[in-house]
Parts: structure tokens; sequence; C-alpha cells
């Protein structure tokens, strides 16, 4: 008969617990992705006692020579898992003798989810294989058998859990994890009577595991610390990742996935703690039950928020929907089970098996980051879900060293902390290219309105007027010098004033009409008195205009109209000029765009990205510029 | 002298233009403005200059386009712009000075007196440009091993073999080239690192014989300087 020493590996690790299925007596591996030198321990126990009845098929080829953990020179007999009884509702003193005739009994086999209310007896012989040591006495570890009861070794009470009562106000509910420590002298070689005098009022709903089990101190007691140190390093590594995940998320861009992350997180440090408590905290079992309920689909829920983690941090398509049907999926099992301890298992299954699915698909895709969801789906996938139906690789998981646990836990959120890191570090280039971005306009507007060219040929121009007319100097040198007074003013803002610009316009018209011994025009129509606009936009069109539309000492006139439309705004320069037929004539490769116009396309993407239009081109006897603004011009004035 | 100004702000041309007046004064027969390419290309069919004074940047046409246009024509260049960091290109193509804007009359007095006492520019020049098909060809000076006066042209001898022509004076091509360019000859000028002997042929005959294989007559009154040249190289 196969059975997992359920008293040892009682209750989930790290969520997961390995059970027997009640009456189908097969192996249902647990999804643990603990790992530990008393698990290892305990599956060897399990391999001799699968060695002793018989063998089951499914482990047939698994015959280790030596039990692992056993100190061939200590002696002590191995662990042994107390799994048949008898059982009696009623009460008598009498029960408690081991010579007591209890074969009218009804059988009963405890290693799995177990419940009896009212007050019962078990019995059982309990073969002792070996001679304990003092130094290393037989423990007795009883757990989650609700709610109190008495121990009985070879007829003599040796240990009490909890206030065993007639009823509900009696009973004092006992602690889930018991242990009791026998005298060595007492639990010689041989056959001992053990009894169990429990009463329970308290739980009356199934209990995920009961299990009950006899070895030396040694094996159990430090086996039972180290699932709860274990469960502490998980504390601290969930507690972290969940401050992570919600640090994140309020202080960023409150986005979804790390919310969800950090739900993840905090449910399964919140499991951890619950471990812990049983273990080393002494939960008492009507708290136990209490609690198993919201604990069950609190882990199923962890896997849920996982699988939404990757739904939103890849913003998958129709994710509400999907993460829907998920967590229904998920809590189908555990709703419309019969057993919310096994259900548990394919609760967790669904999620992790579809956050697998959704790593490789997005793999496939060469998301960024999707190689790190991969490996650490992979990971949960390869603990949690195929170990469920591959007993072999719950027997390699199995034999890896005790700390293998800790650097999987830590490896594994490593994984998805890595894909957090990996989209903050992407961000964070972002932003520095943005900022990079825009500092080099900025540099570049002052470069393009500061080159040496233009100074030198306006002072050119300057010393030209002196000779000829020195009041049109004066001038040029007052118009000169308002254009840099608002150039100064301008330079390092996103957006200014479209008055600001238009000022600019008509100093840098004047100026240039100077040099160029011509008359420009400047015409704005329509109001625009409120808009912000980047800087330099419409100079920068001018100064295109003056290059290319004007012969020597041609006049010309400029005309900017703005027209609001709702959210859109719409500004079209025109100008003149006679030039213009001999560029209208260039085809498409001749006239190549500038460095004018790249500047007036960054700028515009830098203040209203994606929702802005440039298009030009002769119109008729005119150049026309046309700049479409959608969704409001305001909004980005700060 | 006949001046040509490229310049596209007619102050500025103007301000040449009196400038260039003043100091050249009854030197100068005649100043023409032209305040674009087209404009220029337009004067030069109508008359001949002996000079052009050239702004690179012509309401945003491109500098090199006007450049190339300039040097490949028969008479020198010199380049009057406020785009100094075009100067070293300019000279690599055969300008015979460059002046930077804004400038005194001292500096441009500087400039036109290398052009009228035919002075070496002071950076030679890298490329020798001539047109073809309305498009600028460019020359390697390192690639040439000599240059043929024909009757109006001038025939460039390149190492591959190519012979083009083109349309600068001997004596203009003298001033630009660097200094392993030598005039042996009224219609000749060798480059003598392509030099292999030098020979006296008798009486006041004397000849040079080229790595390719080529003789070439030796001008009597130039044999002083060259000997110096080739007994250097």
């Amino acid at each position: 008969m196969t059975k997992p020493l359920a008293w040892m590996l009682p209750f989930f690790r790290d969520a997961g617990w390995s059970m027997i299925q009640e009456g189908r007596r097969e192996m249902k591996a647990p999804r643990h992705r603990a790992i530990s030198a008393g698990r290892l321990l305990g599956f060897f126990l399990i391999m001799t006692v699968v060695r002793i009845s018989a063998g089951n098929p499914l482990f047939a080829e698994v015959r280790p020579d030596q039990p692992a953990g056993e100190d061939p020179g200590r002696g002590a007999p191995p662990p042994v898992d107390l799994a048949e009884w008898k059982i009696k509702d009623g009460d008598d003193p009498a029960w408690a003798r081991p010579d007591f005739d209890d074969s009218g009994w009804e059988k009963i086999t405890i290693g799995g989810p177990f419940k009896r209310v009212g007050t019962f007896w078990l019995r059982m012989t309990v073969e002792v294989g070996g001679t304990y040591l003092e130094t290393d006495p037989p423990v007795l570890s009883i757990y989650n058998l609700p709610t109190a009861f008495e121990v009985y070794w070879d007829g003599a009470l040796v240990g009490r859990n909890g206030r065993r009562g007639s009823d509900r106000d009696e009973e004092i509910s006992g602690r889930v994890r018991f242990l009791q420590i026998l005298r060595a002298g007492r639990a010689g070689p041989g056959p001992h009577g053990l009894a169990l005098r429990v009463s329970n009022f308290h739980v009356s709903g199934k209990t995920i595991e009961t299990g009950i089990g006899l070895g030396a101190q040694a094996d159990l007691r430090n086996d039972i610390d180290r699932l709860a140190d274990r469960r502490l390093v998980s504390m601290g590594l969930y507690f972290v990742a969940a401050l992570l995940g919600f640090f994140l998320f309020i202080q960023g861009k409150k986005r979804a996935a790390l919310l969800f992350f950090g739900m993840y997180a905090m449910l399964s440090f919140l499991q951890s703690v619950w471990i812990y408590a049983i273990e080393k905290m002494g939960t008492r079992m009507i708290s136990f039950a209490r609690f198993e309920i919201f604990v069950i689909f609190g882990v199923a829920a962890a896997f849920v928020f996982l699988a939404a983690f990757l739904l939103w941090h890849f913003s998958v398509r129709r994710r509400a929907v999907i993460l829907f049907f998920l967590a229904l999926a998920s809590a189908a099992g555990g709703f419309f089970g019969s057993n919310p301890g096994e259900d548990a298992a394919y609760t967790i299954a669904v999620p992790v098996a579809f956050g697998f699915f959704l790593a490789a698909v997005l793999a496939a895709k060469r998301k960024r980051g999707s190689g790190l969801a991969l490996a650490g789906t992979g990971l949960l996938f390869v603990s949690r879900v195929a170990i469920l139906f591959i007993p072999g690789l719950w027997v390699f998981i199995e034999s890896l060293p005790g700390f293998a646990e800790m650097i999987l836990t830590a490896l594994f959120l490593a994984m998805f902390v890595g894909i957090i890191a990996l989209s903050i570090r992407d961000e964070n280039r972002a932003l520095e290219a943005f900022r990079v971005r825009s500092q080099r306009l900025e540099a570049e507007l002052l470069k393009k309105s500061i080159q040496p060219h233009f100074l030198m040929n306006t002072l050119l121009s300057v010393q030209s007027w002196f000779g000829r007319d020195p009041e049109k100097a004066g001038r040029l040198i007052e118009a000169l010098a308002e254009e840099f007074r608002i150039i100064n003013r301008i330079v390092d803002k996103p957006v200014i004033d479209l008055a600001e610009e238009i000022a600019l316009c008509r100093s840098h018209l004047e100026l240039m009409g100077y040099r160029r011994d011509a008359a420009y025009r400047f015409v704005v129509s329509g109001d625009a008195s409120d808009l912000k606009v980047p800087p330099m936009l419409f100079h920068t069109l001018i100064e295109n205009g003056l290059s290319h539309a004007y012969a020597a000492r041609e006049g010309g006139t400029f005309t900017l109209s703005c027209e609001r439309n709702g959210e859109t705004v719409t500004f079209q320069l025109e100008n003149d000029g006679s030039q213009l037929a001999r560029i209208s004539e260039m085809k498409g490769d001749r006239l190549e765009e500038g460095l004018g116009l790249k500047y007036v396309r960054t700028r515009l993407e830098e203040s209203f990205p994606g929702r802005w239009e440039l298009e030009y081109g002769p119109r008729e006897s005119v150049w026309r510029v046309r700049i479409v603004i959608r969704g409001g011009i305001q909004i980005c004035a700060s | 002298m006949r001046i040509l100004i490229v310049e596209d702000e007619p102050p500025i041309a103007d301000y040449i233009e009196r400038s260039v007046r003043e100091i050249l004064g009854s030197g100068l027969k005649d100043a023409t403005a032209a305040y674009s390419l087209d404009d220029a290309v337009r004067r030069l069919d109508q008359k001949n200059f002996d000079l052009c004074l050239l702004d690179l940047n012509l309401n945003g046409q491109d500098g090199y386009e006007i450049l190339a246009q300039a040097v490949s024509r028969p008479f020198p260049t010199i380049v009057i712009s406020a785009h100094i960091e075009q100067a070293a290109r300019a000279f690599e193509y055969g300008v015979i000075d460059f002046v930077p804007k804004p400038f005194s009359r001292e500096r441009l007095r500087q400039a036109l007196d290398r052009f009228v006492n035919r002075r070496k520019s002071p950076s030679p020049a890298r490329y020798l440009t001539f047109r073809k098909n309305n498009r600028n060809i460019f020359l390697p000076v390192g690639e040439i091993i000599l240059l043929k006066a024909t009757r109006y042209l001038v025939e460039v001898w390149m190492r591959d073999g190519r012979r083009p022509l083109i349309e600068k004076p001997l004596n203009l091509l003298e001033e630009i080239l660097p200094e392993s360019f030598a005039r042996i000859h009224r219609s000749y000028i060798a480059n003598l690192d392509e030099a292999e002997s030098f020979r006296h042929l008798g009486r006041s005959r004397y000849s040079l014989r080229l790595k390719s294989g080529e003789i070439l007559p030796l001008s009597r009154h130039r044999i002083a300087g060259l000997k110096r040249l080739i007994g250097k190289a």
C-alpha cells in the first residue's frame, strides 16, 4: 500500500501539498517547488513503504539501495507512516488498552482529507522496527487531527492536544502540528498499542489533510524546523518582491501589471506565513479550519495574478476577457470539486499552465522579456504541474539538495523581477533619449539662430549700409537685437505664445528686408492669441521661404492664418515670390527636405506626438505650408 | 580688370563692389554683380571675366555646386564667405584665396593682390574641376602627370591614360597646383614626382623624360629652377 508520509509533508509546502487520493490509493505527486533534504528523506521512506508493500508499478523502477538521510551508524528505526487505523464513535477509557479487541471496529486510512464529527477513538498497533536511543527518542507526530485529542501509548496517557470535550463549549482546539516525544524505553522493538481519544465539535467541513507518523526526533523535528526555516526565507523573498511590485505601481504610472505582480508576491508571502505559523507558532486547528478555504483560493489566486501580470505586462489583446475566464476556470475546480485540498492542485494547475503557454506564445513572437517569462513560468510549470503527471520528475526534484528550494524560489522571482527591471530600463532609456532629444533641439535652435554665417552676413550688411544709408544700418542693428532678445527668451521653452513667435517672425523679416534690400510684409489672420507653438516653428518656415522664393531686391508677403475647429487647429503659412515657379518645376528628388523642415517636424512631434500633420507645396501663385494639430493645442503648453 | 561678384545679398554685393573699386582704382575696368547662380552663368555667357569673387551660399543653393561651377571656369576664383568651415575644401578645389566675412578692406586688398601679382595660392588645389555634359568632374591632382596647353584648352594627362580637356589657362594652374608641378615649357606643366631623367641634348636643347616614357621639351630659361627641383626629387 503506497502512501506518502502525510504527517511529515503535512500541508502544502509553498503551496503544494502532496497527497494520496482517498480510495484510489495512488500517488498524486504534489506540486511543490519545495525541495528539501527532509522531503528527500520522506521520499525514500515512501519508497521503503512501497517496497514493503510489494510496490506500486508507478514506482517500480525506483529502488534506492539505501534510504538517504538515514545515518546507518545511528541505528534509529526509520520513520513510519501510521495510516491504517480502526475507528469507533463513542467514548470508553477501556479502549485505550492495547489488548482491547477492536476487531469489530470500522477500518479507516488516515493520510488525506479527513473529517469525523463528535467523539470517537482511533486505535492501531505500531510495529517498532528497532531500538530508539534516549538521546534520539521516538516522536509521535499528529498533523491536523481535529479538534482535540489525548494520546495513549500502550494504554498509558502520554500526551494531550487541546482539551477534549463532550460539546462545543467544553472542547478547546488543539494545535495543527502536534509532536509528542515518547521515552525511548517505552518504544522498544515489537508491537505497541496506540490509541487516540478524539473529540471534534468545531471542525465540521472537510480538512485539507491529516497525517500521523512515528520517527526518531532527529528525523522529524529537524525536518519540521528546516521546513519552517525555508518558509522564513521564502517569506522574505516574497515580501520584498511584493513591496517592489506595490511601490513601483504607486510611484510609477500605475501600471496594472505591477499591481498584479505585487498581489502574486503578497499572496505567496501570506501563504509562507501561514505554513510558518502552523509549524512554529502553534496555530490551532480551529483557526486553520476557518481559514483554509481562503488559503486554497489564495494560492490559486496568486497564480491567476501571476498570469494577469504577464497578460498586462505584455499588453496581450483582450486580456481582461482572458483573465476572467482563467479565474473562472481556476475557481471552478475549487468550487465544484469534492475536496478542496485535492482540487486545489488543479486550481493551481490551470493558471500555471496558462502562464507557461502564454509565455511560450510571447517568446515565439520575440517580445522583449518573454525569454525570462518563459524560463520563469517553465520552472513553475515543471514544479507545479508537470510533476502532477510525471512521477519520475517528482523523484528527480525530490532528489535535489535542500537549499535548492531557496535558490529556485529566488531564481524564479529574479526572472519575474527581471522582466520588470527590463521594462523599467527600457522606459528610462526612452526617457533619457527624450531628454537628450529635447536638449539637442534646444541646442539646434540656438545654433540655428546664431549661426556664424547669419551673424557675419548681417554684420557685413550693416557695414554696407553704413556707407550708403547710416539710418538703415541703425534699424538693421535694432532688428537684429530684437530678434536675439526674443530668441533668448524662448530658447529653453518647449512651447511659446504664438504672439511671441509672430513678433520673432516680424523682426526677422525686417532684418532680412534690410539685408536683401527689399520689403517683406507679414500678415496674420484669425484669432490665435491664446495658442502655443514650439519656438521658431514659423520662423524656420519663413527662413525657408526667404531662401527660395525671391529674387534679389524682390519684396514679398508672408501670410499666416490660424483656424480653429473644435479641438483641431490649422495653421497655414503662405508666401509669394518670383522664384517659386522654378521650385515647382523641380521633381521629387531635387526637392529634398532641408534641415529646417526636419527641425519643424521634430518640434511638432515633441509637442504634439502623433497628432500633427505637415504638408506643403505650390498653390496657384503661392507656396503653402499647412500644419494641422488635432486634440487641442493648449494641453501641451505645460 | 573685369570682375564678377556672385553674392545673393545686394547690399553686400554693393559693398564688395565699392571696396574692389577703391582698391583697384583705375585698374578695374568692370565689376558685375550676380545675385544667383543662374544669374552668374548668364553673365558669363555675355562677357569674359578675369576674376570671380564668390559667395558660397546663395539662397540655400549647394555651396559645392557653385564652387565646382566657378573653379571649372578659365578665370581664378576668390571665395568671400561667412562659412569659414568651407575654406579648406574651397582651396582643395583650386580657389586662389578665401576671404571670411565680414572682411576688412585690407584683407580684400591682400586677396586681390595675390591675383594681380600671380602669387601661389596659400593652399594648393587637390582637384582640378571641369564640366562635362553639365556635370562636374573632379581630377585628383596626385593622379596628374602632365598638363599640356593646346590652342584653347589644357589637356590633362592622367596616370590612368585619360586626357581630359580643361578650360583653365596654364598661368592660373601654376598658381593653384602644388610645388611638385613645374612649368617646364611654355606649353607644359609637369608633375616632377613623375619625372625620370633630365637630359642635355646639346646646344641649348634640353629634355625631360617621364616615368611613363614621354620625352618633353624643356625651356632653356626655366632650366635653372628646374635643376634645383629635380635635384631635390
